[in-house]
């Protein structure tokens, strides 16, 4: 008896706070089917439902080229924190050296320094070398914060691997790279997609760093561009509904594809493969 | 194939000595078990010798090469490891080849070995599966099967069997030494069980607290231990051991133990150990040439079915083991007779340990 009244609380609880998540998003998703100009007051089933919203966002707030700006900073960063990562991981988790735990800290600081206090100084350094209103002006500070964090996490999955596991493979006539590529890489893939997926998410989804280093407003990010068409089109939330979905879109999708790998990866640590 | 030799090899860890300097020569494809309690320095000698930890003092060779700074992947050994350590995303035709593709070895080769090993291992049907795939059983003959494609010049061993239940341990134990016999490869194996020592060492290593204790045949580390470590250890049930002080009239005795053994030994100290297995520690029969009887109160009986190993309190607080043959039926708190046998009694230093002689 005990157990089915748990069973009821527990799925309560859940099915409570699945709705809490999906209202905001459900809203959202429903305004966005209405055509611009309609009326819309609170939350109103579209009739018809149109796409209308969607075209209109597009073209006005030329989200295209800002997208495939994003695309190129997400893409970049992910790519080159992923590889730089996994080294430093592999080097602070299960190599010995000099100097390893002072590099480590100093690491860690990088990541519980908040980036608004660097922001600005940053600026003026990159403007001093040209960096700003380029899209590396984006990506080599995303990057650096992208490793902090990603050094963290690849450091603890090193240092979960079994070593047995390592110790086989250079037995085996593996070099320190081939034990990380043909062994280490493989086991660790869950590890590695859930912090590809966290970094992916955090890059794309960044809006200080693009608003300082793309002040000229020649290049803009999706998060950028949703943000000065928010600011111009105050009124028409339909617009702003499909406009919002439109940036979101690409995680959403990168989330899908990944999610399996992004769940095991969250709990591989409580759970024994 | 090629001997390993051991010249004072030493290794710390911070203040910790976890091996003293170790001396140890192992014959081309010998068969040498290294055993000892946990601690013992047994796995760390293993892992100096397979390159995984670097050597505090002291030299290494394998054959004729000093590997002592040496790179696992050069050493040309392979290793099975106690969790097996097979490699998870790779089916058991990979992990058998990994060490091969690694060594570059022609394709056609690679294949031909692998076959070879999957058939004397009898895993042919498993080599498109993945490890995950397979009983604990099943993984550990991967493991040997990864070690032997390689035909490495030497095999090393960390408790290979300490994961598997006692029957397929029995029965595994068997193969091992079979195979290792076939391809006659130098073998270094660790284990802290002393049946597997016994079993299937051509000569046994005992360990203890980082020092080798005494290197030999099984038949002599059990019949002349060194020491009272080793004699406690080799054996199972134990040696009893019980010390006993020299009386002028040429005795040894503990309370109303006394036993005739001190005349004609030179320079026996006045304390001793004295150790009896407990197939020479016998239940008193009129007319067998025992030395006793003596009495003993039951503290425990352990009936095997062959054999019953009766454990007892003797004078003075003395514990000896009894075996007695068959099913016997004895009470705790019972009194029985016993007798030893003569000439398989050991004598050790009382202080050092260290055997003196067998009477």
């Amino acid at each position: 008896m005990t157990a089915v009244i748990e069973r009821a609380i527990n799925y309560g609880l859940l099915i409570f706070f699945s709705i809490l998540a999906f209202v905001p998003i459900a809203g959202v998703v429903l305004t966005a089917f209405h055509g611009p100009g309609e009326p819309i007051s609170g939350f109103s089933v579209p009739d018809p439902f149109t796409l209308d919203s969607f075209r209109t966002a597009w073209t006005e707030g030329s989200f295209g080229s800002s997208l495939v700006t994003s695309a190129e900073i997400t893409v970049t960063t992910v790519v080159l924190a992923t590889v730089f990562s996994v080294l430093a991981g592999y080097a602070f988790g299960t190599m010995r050296f000099r100097g390893s735990t002072l590099l480590f800290y100093a690491l860690l600081f990088g990541l519980l320094m908040p980036f608004e206090a660097t922001v600005i100084p940053l600026y003026f350094d990159f403007r001093r070398i040209g960096l700003t209103d380029t899209i590396w002006g984006v990506i080599l500070p995303s990057t650096g914060l992208s490793i902090a964090f990603g050094t963290f996490w690849m450091r603890a999955f090193f240092l979960s691997a079994p070593r047995s596991l390592m110790e086989a493979a250079r037995i085996d006539g593996a070099s320190s790279m081939g034990v990380l590529l043909r062994v280490l890489v493989p086991y660790g893939r869950p590890a590695i997609l859930t912090m590809v997926v966290l970094v992916f998410m955090w890059t794309w989804n960044d809006f200080l760093l693009s608003l300082v280093m793309l002040s000229g407003q020649n290049i803009l990010t999706a998060p950028l561009s949703l943000a000065f068409f928010q600011a111009a089109r105050t009124s028409e939330i339909q617009l702003l509904a499909a406009a919002s979905i439109i940036v979101a879109f690409p995680v959403l999708i990168v989330y899908v594809f990944l999610q399996r790998h992004f769940i095991r990866g969250m709990v591989s640590g409580s759970l024994k493969g | 194939m090629a001997s390993v030799t051991y010249e004072r090899a030493a290794k710390h860890f911070g203040d910790v000595i976890a091996l003293h300097e170790l001396s140890l020569e192992i014959t081309d494809g010998e068969f040498m078990v290294l055993v000892g309690p946990s601690g013992s320095g047994k796995t760390t000698a293993l892992r100096l010798l397979a390159g995984l930890e670097g050597l505090s003092g002291g030299h290494i060779r394998i054959g004729d090469d000093v590997v002592d700074d040496m790179a696992p992947r050069r050493r040309d050994i392979a290793m099975v490891f106690q969790d097996y350590a097979l490699y998870p995303q790779m089916s058991v035709r990979d992990n058998l080849a990994f060490g091969l593709k690694m060594g570059k070895v022609p394709r056609d080769e690679i294949r031909r070995r692998v076959d070879t090993a999957a058939e004397a291992l009898d895993i042919g049907e498993l080599l498109g599966r993945k490890p995950r795939e397979l009983s604990g059983g099943q993984r550990q003959r991967v493991a040997l099967g990864r070690a032997l494609v390689r035909q490495p010049r030497v095999f090393l061993m960390d408790e290979p069997l300490s994961n598997l239940d006692a029957k397929l341990r029995a029965q595994t134990r068997g193969e091992i030494k079979r195979l290792q016999q076939e391809v006659g490869t130098t073998t270094v194996y660790v284990t802290h069980d002393q049946v597997e020592a016994m079993t299937m060492g051509d000569r046994i290593a005992v360990m203890s607290q980082g020092r080798l204790e005494q290197v030999g045949d099984p038949d002599t580390v059990y019949s002349r231990p060194a020491n009272t470590f080793v004699a406690a250890f080799i054996g199972s049930p134990s040696m009893s051991l019980v010390s006993m002080s020299r009386a002028p009239t040429g005795v040894l005795a503990r309370g109303d133990l006394h036993l005739p053994l001190a005349a004609g030994i030179e320079g026996l100290p006045d304390e001793v150990t004295v150790g009896v297995r407990p197939e020479f520690c016998r239940p008193w029969r009129d007319g067998e040439t025992l030395i006793g009887p003596f009495e003993g109160r039951v503290e425990y009986a352990e009936a095997l079915g062959r054999e019953t190993f009766i454990g007892v309190e003797a004078a003075d607080g003395a514990r000896f083991v009894i075996e007695a043959d068959g099913n016997v039926r004895v009470g705790i708190g019972e009194t029985v007779r016993f007798g030893l046998a003569p000439g398989e009694l050991h004598l050790f230093h009382a202080v050092t340990g260290v055997g003196i002689t067998k009477v």
